[in-house]
């Protein structure tokens, strides 16, 4: 699923022109890991699990996942930064399978906290996802939401932190360090896995970490991930956060991406 | 005016379970007996403006009815792109209760004043503000923003008005040589200046506006069409306020009514102290205001 997803996120981009590649591949396998286990994922049921992707900017690879699982069709998809799409560079949750809007980084995790809270108190309670950017860990929100998760005990929240290293205009290490995070997830009272972000066996054996070990805590899963994965003149390349694709560069890419049938 | 908001939602939330009171560490001998008898529906979230907003819009999205209380400015003006993007653009039933209208905390400086919040929060599409005068005003407005179905912002000083409200929404208009228009407390100012200007010779009607929402602009231009010059009495910036809300009808709807505003235009630091204090720091004296309206009366009708 997460190759399909990939080459979907190359075609959809090269269609629009638009950026965000690099952002997108990265998460490939970690919506791959997340969206088939998301309870109503496409429905308005109040007990459903929530996805709040926080790093709303690789909305793409989101849509491409909802595609796979058929929550919407291509002709959905093809409009991708058409005139009157639904499909923005960042969700919006006027789209069927998305909960939240997000793009304004660090609020969605927010959103999320309020979700699991709401969750804790239902007789149903449900499960909430979130996907972070490691640039959002320079938002203060990040830390006001992750001390809030940890005191009120919300275990039905994991945050998957996307852990590529890089931003808008540089690399993390070199513009705000964000290294010392994981370490303070835990000293904050979180469950905290380290998983390779783009091994989907990895990912789902951390998301089906048994509640014996969260004891009640919110799980945050450092999942460590390749901007622009797969394509290697993206890879760990800063241009790719914003750039288009050239028709050359395009065919370049998916040259490089193993073929997959449509579902 | 806190008390009787606070004594309100205390008896919608054991009516409606859904309610829950957050409060980012504030509300100190405000918020006890609520927190006391309903446990389940109350959290203090700590000293987390931004993510109180968020964790609303979370829980408002599952079904859940949030209050946000803090400090009027730490309520809207810090976590403004939390409210934007959280319960307007997701059209949430979240409420936010800000105590601490224009410079209520006279003695705590700049930081504690809500100056530009309603210029904020009236921007936002569906969004109500409700601007009581009184503790009854208080109690009838947080029950009718309750029924209603969008965002809502309660701004709120620390205690009401003793003089009843004349709600521009549900008062008769009148002839009036001169129309009032008072945000929140500042009805009391208001009705000083109307008497200057009573005592000068001339008829006055002070109104207050409890609701800044869609039918808002008909409310002000009913009241309007009736008076030959309109003054705006607000402990807010002149930028944005109420003042600016009543010009946005006289330019729209062709009334051609003078207006004169009394607002604040210089910045809030240095000096303070009392309410009183503060006030006359910031605000010019009411028997020039009167005169200046009077003026334009003369100007309106030269004899």
């Amino acid at each position: 699923m997460a190759d399909k997803i990939r080459q979907r996120i190359l075609e959809c981009a090269f269609k629009a022109s638009k950026g965000h590649i690099g952002s997108a591949l990265s998460i490939a396998e970690i919506v791959a890991a997340i969206a088939p286990r998301l309870q109503g994922l496409g429905s308005s049921d109040p007990g459903r699990d929530r996805f709040v992707l926080s790093k709303g900017h690789a909305a793409l690879a989101w849509y491409c996942a909802l595609r796979e699982l058929k929550v919407i069709g291509d002709d959905v998809l093809a409009t991708y930064g058409a005139d009157g799409s639904l499909l923005g560079t960042h969700p919006d949750p006027a789209l069927v399978g998305v909960d939240f809007l997000t793009g304004s980084l660090g609020q969605g995790f927010s959103f999320a906290v309020g979700s699991a809270m709401a969750a804790n108190r239902s007789p149903t309670p449900w499960s909430t996802y979130v996907v972070l950017s490691d640039s959002e860990l320079g938002e203060g929100v990040t830390w006001e939401a992750a001390l809030l998760a940890a005191h009120h005990r919300c275990a039905g929240l994991t945050v998957i932190l996307d852990l590529n290293g890089q931003q808008a205009l540089g690399f993390t290490r070199d513009v705000l360090d964000t290294s010392a995070a994981p370490a303070a997830f835990a000293a904050m009272g979180w469950c905290v896995s380290d998983v390779d972000g783009h091994d989907v066996d990895a990912l789902n054996a951390a998301l089906s970490t048994p509640s014996e070990r969260l004891a009640g805590r919110p799980h945050f899963v450092v999942a460590r991930t390749v901007a622009g994965k797969g394509v290697d003149f993206m890879e760990r390349r800063i241009e790719w956060h914003y750039l288009p694709m050239t028709a050359d560069q395009y065919s370049a890419a998916t040259a490089q991406l193993p073929s997959v049938a449509d579902a | 005016m806190r008390n009787a908001a606070v004594a309100e939602l205390t008896e919608l939330a054991r009516e409606d379970r859904r309610v829950v009171l957050l409060t980012a560490d504030l509300g100190f001998g405000v918020l006890d007996n609520f927190a006391r008898e309903l446990p389940d529906q109350f959290v203090n979230v700590g000293v987390t403006e931004q993510a109180m907003i968020g964790v609303a819009t979370g829980m408002a999205e599952a079904g859940l009815r949030p209050y946000c209380y803090t400090i009027a400015t730490f309520a809207v003006i810090r976590p403004f792109e939390f409210i934007r993007n959280g319960p307007v653009a997701h059209r949430l039933p979240v409420r936010i209760i800000g105590v601490g209208a224009g410079t209520d905390y006279s003695y705590d400086g700049m930081t504690h004043y809500a100056l530009e919040d309603l210029a904020l929060a009236r921007s936002q599409p569906g969004l109500t503000v409700y601007s009581p005068v009184t503790d009854d005003d208080t109690r009838a407005l947080v029950r009718e923003g309750h029924g209603q179905s969008g965002v809502a912002y309660f701004r709120l000083s620390r205690r009401g008005s003793t003089t009843p409200s004349r709600d521009v929404r549900t008062e008769d208009a009148q002839d009036a040589d001169v129309v009032v228009f008072a945000l929140g407390v500042a009805q009391q100012r208001a009705h000083l200046i109307a008497q200057t200007i009573s005592d000068l010779g001339h008829s006055t009607s002070v109104l207050s506006v409890l609701r800044f929402d869609d039918r808002t602009g008909d409310d002000l231009a009913r009241h309007l069409v009736r008076t030959r010059v309109c003054l705006t009495v607000e402990d807010h910036y002149e930028k944005g306020g109420l003042g600016s809300a009543v010009a946005e009808v006289i330019a729209t709807s062709g009334v051609g009514v003078p207006l004169l505003m009394d607002a604040v235009t210089s910045l809030p630091v240095g000096a303070l102290g009392s309410a009183d204090y503060v006030e006359a720091k910031l605000h010019r004296p009411v028997e020039e205001l009167a005169h200046q309206a009077v003026s334009l009366l003369k100007l309106r009708s030269p004899e």
